[in-house]
């Protein structure tokens, strides 16, 4: 396809045009398993070892540094990577679990005790134990995102390239809706969320999820009628689009005049995506809506169903962003036993919820559920904190680990109840089926019906490392 | 030889360690070597480079290359197949993160070694571009400066169309917003349209850079870049921190006048970092420090001297320096230990508060300690911390007149920071200029000129940029003058009929047509309200509440604005977040539709419009010539006409039919763009 043939169009009522038609052609669709994805990203680095890859060894060797114990366990080589930056992994003494764990479900699967709902469901998930990704630092997230480090040329984040390549389900909501507090800076900034050269039509929606807060501007305080703000919509629309012959290679005007038409129609959709009132009390509680400390994630995972129900593409909540911690909150340097506690505490019924709501409506099966973080937590105590006389109050918490970690999907076209990928007795590397981010996004997008290795923009290049493989071995 | 930095176009990322220039073997590919200098910095830097030396070897530079490590050379020119770095990344065996190289970038190499390594004329290593010295390099053709470099590239690019110069009344449109923040008024439209003189463009410029609407417009840019923040309590565990100052204004209102008098951007900085310093300050010097007392927080004095350190390098060096708190910087040669050198400049100063002006002051000389790890907790007793800014490798002789260690400190580091000698602040300060007239920096990220950067688009004509600007007295309002006064400035957005071009450069990174931009969000508010003809012209002052933004006619730089405080209007618009904003967001989202659509701030200004121009016959083209800045074309002017009529029959009332048109053009796309 011709850029300037798609963009010609412009001002013949372009907007309508659904990409996946034109990519269809170019034989980037294929089947889809999945009509919706909805992406549950922990801010701040989730420890696998007192997670989904419990680590009893820990325990054994406990207070030993790591390079004390023998040449079995890690290799030598990659430990001298861990001098650069911050990371003196083997510097300090290996911190023993700081919470217990046992088998959940049918399937057996280790799962530790701060998840004892997410727990419960484990014969609905599968498990990667064998992520890996190369930024030490909280950018990290972006490159979850982007699929490249921070400090390369971005690249258009994942739900970008899912609002780009298939067609919006309801003109009346955005395809690619966010939640939660977005990353800082520190964390790579908003691309984990924007479109780049994609353009800003396919950029995420950040929407607040309070239904007193959700349309700050409304459409009944200054328009006579409804009959009155129709009619200027359409003069506005019918005038961007005679600028678009003007202005032909214009993405921002495009994206303006969709922005318009999203916006109509979310003056009654999001109000009414957001009324959790519509839903029984029992699903409430279900997802935690009746207790304080479960209220926040609760409320966001039940309105990103009700989003997805209406056919929203794209739903992208953060958790543990803090505008005072600009880290993330699951960031646990110091103190993991408290921070873990406290945010697995905020979290698992809410996700354990939106996995059984799913499930008992049937969306599970077209709805592909992932929840994961920017790295996993080393094995021992985080470096940073000083050597000198122990202080237990300080030496309990682990550094940022990007050799090996985990995450999940499930939903549609994902296995039930599996475990996928390995990391070594410590949780220190990947050992089995290693995967770095874009296996991911290429799982995602597979799912989806986008083939990964065709996906592109014309005159842009994605590269082998983007494009990653799909994980074949957790596809049902 | 900068000008050997080829453009690297939409490819994936940017030049980066030390690599030969000015090398002139016939087959030599700058690119190439650029693509494989990005390759072994992202790849292999880290273990061979300048803070760690893996088996003896280092790849940062060629020469470094030649002479190997510990198991002999690695690369041995013209013979890729026996040369060691090859074989390695070959076989898998590097790098050793597990991540292999890809094919494409071990052909690279391959092709690299087999071109590349023919003998260099002068054997000069180069150093990254920005730590380069500014050197004024010669001018590519006659005419404006800014065009002979520009067209080099585009011709370089072989793309040989340009969009014609911009209607005169859509450019007087752009030059207004960018150089005042607002749009122009009926009477400045008609002065100059119905000049003919050969001049009236410049003369234009003048007027509107003797403004006094120019101070605030440029003010609030730097109140971005240098992180304006209003004072707020914030607490933190159990204690109440106060952060930045309840006079901070005094400090918006010095960069607001600083600016409208010219002062140049060099004693501004020496004035900002160190206004109580100086005998001969001007009398609002010690406002000027407000800079310094931005960053003020009262509990976590490690936190507040480590933004300060941080910022100022982002802001004037493009480094960031906060890397190299907790341990050596991974990319750029800034120590942990330069870190703390820098922080001790900044390690006596204290916020006082006389009258209603908070600026900063030297208290007793603490010694600064080396932080182990970035953790205040655990200082490190074996190092000497003294004043000393970083020796960026090679080039920048610094550090021979440093100040006694009592006071002056700040001083010194103002003064090095302005000095001949420093390779970066010019070039980030022009950068930044550039990037709000353009829409788009010659370097792309704005804050970021270490090794990691892109480089830029432009590299010469940076350069020509900051050393003019630094010989013109560092005057911004020179700066501006020169910038649009170009060609490049003063083409259209207009793509139509360039499709060629729009294929070979569909991101306009070569200047082809104008690249748009969405106007920010104060440029918004304030035309709505200069419009309207409602707009308060006051200068400076204490701030206004939030609360009062959707009622109160003053700009929208006057209004409190803190990490809670924030007037929605402006926020929906990517106003800027005041822990940083080196470059503002341009979003479209369907909340600024909602906003322009349903917000009673903006009914109230389109019906002020529309009554102050109401009883005119030629209503409707005069409201598109007035709010977008361009004479409506026919099929244009007649939908507006039947819009018109529609909503007066709907309505039964005229005047509020009025409001609708006026309305409906301030929702016009181009309305929020800068054309």
């Amino acid at each position: 396809m011709k850029r300037r043939h798609f963009l010609g169009d412009m001002g013949l009522g372009f907007t309508g045009l659904a990409l996946h038609d034109l990519l269809a052609a170019g034989g980037a669709r294929a089947a889809a398993r999945a009509d919706s994805v909805i992406w549950l990203f922990m801010m701040g680095g989730v420890s696998h070892v007192e997670g989904f890859d419990p680590k009893p060894a820990l325990n054994r060797h406990a207070g030993k540094r790591i390079n004390e114990l023998g040449a079995s366990t890690l290799s030598e080589d990659r430990l001298t990577l861990q001098e650069v930056g911050p990371q003196l992994h083997h510097e300090t003494k290996i911190l023993p679990l700081q919470v217990g764990f046992g088998r959940r479900g049918a399937a057996g699967v280790e799962v530790s005790d701060w998840w004892p709902e997410v727990g419960g469901c484990v014969d609905d998930l599968a498990i990667v134990r064998s992520m890996y990704t190369t930024d030490t630092e909280h950018s990290a997230v972006f490159q979850f995102h982007t699929g490249r480090s921070q400090r390369d040329a971005p690249q258009p984040s994942l739900g970008a390239w899912v609002s780009y390549g298939l067609g919006s389900r309801n003109e009346n909501l955005p395809r690619f809706v966010v939640m939660g507090t977005p990353p800082s800076s520190h964390q790579g900034g908003l691309g984990s969320h924007q479109a780049l050269y994609l353009g800003p039509s396919h950029d995420g929606v950040a929407i607040n999820p309070d239904p007193r807060a959700v349309l700050p501007f409304r459409a009944d305080a200054v328009h006579p009628s409804p009959e009155a703000q129709r009619r200027e919509l359409d003069f506005i629309r019918r005038l961007d689009q005679m600028a678009g012959v003007r202005y032909p290679d214009d993405q921002a005007l495009k994206a303006r005049i969709r922005a318009y038409e999203i916006g109509y129609g979310m003056q009654s959709a999001l109000p009414d995506a957001v009324d959790l009132g519509k839903e029984t009390p029992e699903t409430q509680r279900l997802y935690g809506l009746d207790r304080p400390v479960t209220r926040p994630f609760g409320q966001q995972c039940l309105v990103a169903r009700r989003l997805v129900e209406k056919g929203v593409r794209f739903v992208q909540l953060y958790h543990g962003g803090n505008p005072d911690n600009d880290s993330g909150d699951w960031d646990s340097h110091e103190k993991l036993r408290e921070k873990h506690a406290a945010m697995t505490a905020q979290v698992d019924r809410p996700i354990a919820g939106l996995l059984k709501d799913l499930k008992r409506r049937g969306m599970l099966d077209r709805t592909l559920v992932a929840w994961v973080t920017e790295f996993g937590r080393t094995p021992n105590v985080d470096a940073r904190t000083p050597c000198g006389p122990p202080d237990e109050n300080v030496r309990t918490g682990r550094d940022h680990h990007i050799y090996g970690f985990s995450i999940w999907l499930a939903g549609a076209g994902i296995k039930k109840g599996v475990v996928h990928g390995a990391t070594d007795e410590l949780g220190f590397h990947a050992v089995e089926h290693r995967h770095y981010v874009t296996d991911v996004h290429a799982t995602v997008l597979h799912l989806l019906g986008l083939e990964p290795q065709r996906l592109g923009y014309p005159g842009q290049q994605r590269l082998a490392l983007d494009r990653g493989r799909v994980i074949r071995e957790i596809l049902a | 030889m900068v000008g050997r930095w080829l453009r690297l176009g939409a490819s994936w990322a940017a030049i980066i360690v030390a690599i030969v220039v000015g090398v002139r073997a016939p087959r030599q590919r700058p690119e190439l070597t650029a693509q494989v200098g990005q390759i072994l910095a992202a790849r292999c830097v880290r273990c061979h480079g300048a803070l760690k030396v893996s088996g003896g070897l280092r790849v940062d530079t060629v020469e470094a290359l030649l002479r190997g490590g510990d198991s002999g050379p690695a690369i041995v020119p013209g013979r890729p197949r026996a040369s060691l770095l090859l074989a390695r990344v070959a076989a898998h065996e590097m790098p050793k993160d597990g991540v292999p190289l890809s094919d494409g970038e071990v052909a690279l190499l391959d092709e690299w070694i087999d071109l590349a390594a023919a003998p260099r004329p002068d054997g000069r290593l180069a150093v990254h571009w920005a730590f380069e010295p500014q050197r004024l390099p010669a001018l590519p053709a006659t005419g404006h400066p800014i065009d002979a470099f520009v067209d080099q590239q585009l011709r370089t690019a072989k793309i040989r169309c340009r969009a014609p110069p911009a209607e005169r009344r859509l450019l007087l449109r752009r030059l207004s917003l960018d150089l005042t923040g607002l749009p122009p008024t009926e009477d400045e439209y008609r002065r100059l349209m119905d000049d003919a003189a050969a001049d009236s463009y410049e003369r234009a410029v003048d007027r509107l850079l003797a403004s006094p609407r120019y101070g605030e417009r440029w003010g609030r840019h730097f109140m971005d870049l240098w992180r304006y923040s209003s004072h707020e309590h914030r607490v933190d565990s159990k204690n109440k921190a106060l952060h930045s100052s309840p006079h901070i204004w005094r400090w918006r209102d010095y960069l607001i006048r600083a600016l409208q008098e010219d002062r140049g951007l060099d004693r501004m900085i020496v004035e900002m970092f160190a206004g109580d310093q100086r005998r001969d300050a001007p009398d609002d010097a010690l406002a000027a420090t407000g800079y310094l007392v931005r960053s003020q927080n009262t509990i976590d004095r490690d936190s507040w001297l480590t933004n300060v350190v941080d910022h100022a390098g982002r802001a004037f060096l493009g480094l960031s320096l906060g890397c190299a708190r907790c341990h050596d910087h991974k990319f750029d040669p800034i120590s942990q230990k330069e870190f703390y050198q820098l922080r001790s400049y900044f390690e006596p100063y204290v916020v006082q508060t006389d009258g209603d002006v908070a600026h900063a002051v030297d208290g007793p000389v603490v010694p600064t300690h080396l932080f182990l790890r970035g953790d205040p907790r655990a200082p490190d007793p074996s190092v000497a911390i003294q004043p000393q800014v970083p020796a960026v490798p090679g080039h920048v002789a610094c550090c021979d007149h440093l100040p006694a260690p009592s006071t002056g400190r700040r001083l010194a580091l103002a003064r090095w920071l302005v000095s001949d000698t420093n390779p970066l602040v010019a070039r980030v300060l022009v950068n930044h200029v550039w990037l709000r007239h353009f829409g788009r920096g010659l370097v792309e990220v704005p804050d970021e000129f270490g090794v990691r950067s892109r480089p830029p688009t432009h590299p010469e004509l940076l350069d020509w940029l900051a050393v003019e600007w630094r010989k013109h007295g560092w005057s911004l309002k020179w700066l501006h003058r020169t910038i649009v006064t170009s060609a490049a400035y003063r083409r259209s957005s207009s793509s139509a009929g360039l499709d060629a071009c729009v294929t070979k450069d569909p991101q306009v990174r070569l200047y082809w047509r104008f690249p748009t931009r969405r106007a920010e969000a104060e440029v918004i508010r304030d035309s709505l309200l200069h419009l309207a003809g409602a707009l308060d012209p006051t200068i400076g002052g204490p701030e206004e509440a939030t609360e009062r933004a959707d009622d109160s006619p003053r700009r929208s730089l006057y209004f409190r604005t803190s990490r809670r405080e924030r007037v929605p209007f402006l926020d929906v618009f990517d106003a800027a977040r005041v822990e940083e904003c080196y470059r503002r967001s341009e979003t479209i989202v369907p909340q600024q539709s909602l906003a322009l659509l349903n917000s009673p701030f903006v009914w109230r200004q389109a019906r002020l419009i529309a009554d102050r121009h109401g009883g005119d016959h030629d209503f409707v083209p005069r409201m598109f010539a007035l709010v977008l800045g361009r004479e409506a074309e026919p099929a244009e002017a007649a939908l507006g006409s039947a819009f018109l009529a529609q909503q007066e029959l709907l309505l039964g009332n005229p005047a509020q039919a009025r409001a609708y048109l006026v309305h409906g053009l301030l929702n016009h796309n181009d309305f929020v763009t800068i054309r």
